[in-house]
């Protein structure tokens, strides 16, 4: 199994091609990113090139003919990137990498990160929605996980492969740069004045595990993520001896503002998040076990008090190089 | 949602010092086993007597289907019954739309009135109860069968409950009745999960005829 990981270059994809390194299964992986992973990664041939750059990536899937894509370049508004950077480089680099990877054969599955955003939050929607709940994305990152499972469907169909489509609750970790991690550690937290509904965590370990288990089980559609229970924005500020801000109406643009004049921007899908929560239905994966994340949203929320405000600066590993196939430099990173 | 219910004041203390810190469960439907005992334990004027109890499942999903006067008092003695008498949260079936109350009466273990909100709740072995739909005199109401549907897909029991008492006096004697046989049909189709309903509704019915006669109407 040939193996290219999207997004490598974050916390996530990091972890995943370090895992998929270990398997024997795997004859080679390939990783792409606008960045370099910050792990060093023993035998994934990374390319640091802009998703955008679609003469780069098609030219890098080319040469390196994938039989497995880990669809991880899902870039979350106001993590790593601003809001449109971050559509356009998921959106671009879903219809590259699929799309080359189909055309040139030999494609046999596709696991996509995909997230809860996805099932919307109107007033009278499920709460808790399972897996065969229609999506109705309310926020632009719901829309854009939206436009990236159907690509991904149609390209596995046009070729007959399984399509592994991971819905995962917000994922967190030490050096995940979350909007929501980020703005549950401020000092004071705006939080929604009447209760506040309950919300989903997966940490990040966790959510590599369940990407390479969906790999090697060759999973076939969606399937929800995210650790066990849930809980509140308020309890989570409270978990870390900050102070939740009961917030109303229009004071949420006055929080949203003060919010990212410190640093902790609230894009809509966040707002619509502490606003109107975010869970779903996860018993699917009570029969399969490899899949089971360790941790509670309970246990998550607590450390994620814990963790320093990061992420790090990456490091370019030694075996990187770039989309023509040119090693790269560990100063010669794109950003 | 392991811990056990707050039956006294000493216990709302340690509970309330909980909260403080944020240490308490709100589960995936918005519900607070916390608050709901806190609620029932500061309320002494809410009184309910509750007769059956030991027919419950002490785990698992199960149904249960009560009589309704006006407003949601009976669902929401019924399970402050069962609650206080199993240790089990029972959910009734009721949120109203809309921003503001939705978040507020789910913290009590309210839910929507959708089939899918209810399947999911009882897949995860938690108790729904049902109410009837309003009827001041001394017949049970009816109830839309999709309601119990995802009872009949999940193969999970349902039990009638006759409820009687008043909001003002907030005495409630509730009674629960031995499991309803579901329909023989082996198909879950639309007609059976009618049949359940009119099951229900006739199990209800022969409840507050039984155990309630001198209440009837007037309670």
């Amino acid at each position: 199994m040939r193996v290219l990981i999207t997004g490598v270059g974050g916390a996530l994809g990091g972890r995943v091609a370090s895992l998929v390194e270990d398997l024997r299964e795997v004859e080679a992986v390939a990783g792409l990113d606008v960045v370099a992973p910050s792990r060093a990664l023993r035998r994934t041939e990374v390319s640091v090139v802009d998703p955008r750059e679609r003469r780069l990536v098609a030219n890098a899937v080319k040469r390196f003919r994938p039989t497995a894509v880990l669809h991880l370049g899902i870039y979350e508004p106001d993590a790593r990137a601003t809001p449109r950077v971050a559509a356009e480089r998921t959106m671009a680099g879903t219809t590259t990498v699929l799309g080359v990877a189909a055309e040139i054969g030999g494609l046999d599955r596709i696991v996509v990160r995909s997230g809860f955003e996805i099932y919307g939050r109107r007033p009278n929607s499920t709460q808790v929605p399972d897996e065969t709940a229609t999506p109705d994305p309310t926020s632009a990152f719901g829309r854009t996980l939206l436009r990236t499972e159907q690509l991904a469907q149609a390209t596995a169909d046009s070729v007959g492969a399984t399509c592994s489509v991971l819905r995962f609750a917000t994922v967190v970790g030490p050096d995940v740069p979350s909007p929501l991690a980020r703005y549950l550690r401020l000092r004071v937290v705006p939080v929604n004045g009447i209760p506040d509904a309950p919300l989903s965590l997966l940490h990040v370990d966790d959510a590599a595990r369940a990407i390479v288990a969906s790999l090697r089980l060759r999973l076939d559609g969606p399937l929800n993520v995210a650790g066990e229970g849930s809980v509140t924005a308020f309890q989570a500020a409270l978990l870390g001896g900050n102070i939740p801000l009961p917030t109303f109406g229009p004071w949420w643009s006055v929080a949203r503002r003060i919010s990212s004049a410190l640093g902790s921007p609230v894009p809509d899908h966040l707002l619509e998040l502490l606003q109107r929560g975010r869970v779903a239905d996860i018993s699917r994966l009570q029969v399969l076990p490899d899949l089971l994340p360790s941790l509670s949203t309970m246990e998550v929320a607590r450390a994620l008090h814990t963790w320093t405000t990061q992420p790090a600066s990456p490091q370019t590993p030694t075996n990187a190089i770039d989309a023509d196939g040119k090693a790269v430099g560990a100063s010669s990173g794109k950003r | 949602m392991n811990r056990s219910p707050i039956t006294s004041p000493r216990e709302v203390v340690r509970a309330m010092n909980r909260r403080r810190s944020g240490d308490y469960d709100v589960d995936p439907w918005g519900a607070d086993p916390d608050w709901l005992d806190i609620f029932s334990t500061v309320a002494p004027m809410l009184r309910v007597r509750i007769e059956g109890s030991d027919r419950l499942p002490a785990s698992g999903g199960v149904l249960l289907v009560t009589n309704r006067r006006i407003g949601i008092g009976e669902p929401i003695a019924l399970a402050v019954g069962i609650r206080r008498e199993t240790g089990r949260l029972a959910r009734p079936v009721g949120v109203p739309d809309g921003r503001m109350l939705s978040p507020l009466v789910r913290r009590f273990g309210m839910i929507r009135s959708s089939a899918n909100e209810i399947r999911s709740v009882l897949a995860a072995g938690n108790l729904v109860v049902v109410g009837l739909t309003a009827s001041l005199r001394r017949e049970a109401g009816t109830v839309a069968s999709d309601l119990l549907a995802p009872a009949l897909d999940l193969a999970l029991p349902v039990f009638p409950v006759a409820t009687v008492g008043g909001e003002l006096t907030g005495s409630w004697r509730v009674h629960i009745g031995a499991a309803i046989a579901a329909p023989s049909s082996v198909r879950r189709t639309p007609l059976a999960a009618a049949e359940l309903a009119d099951r229900a509704r006739a199990g209800v019915q022969m409840l507050l005829e039984d155990e309630f006669p001198s209440r009837l109407g007037g309670a």
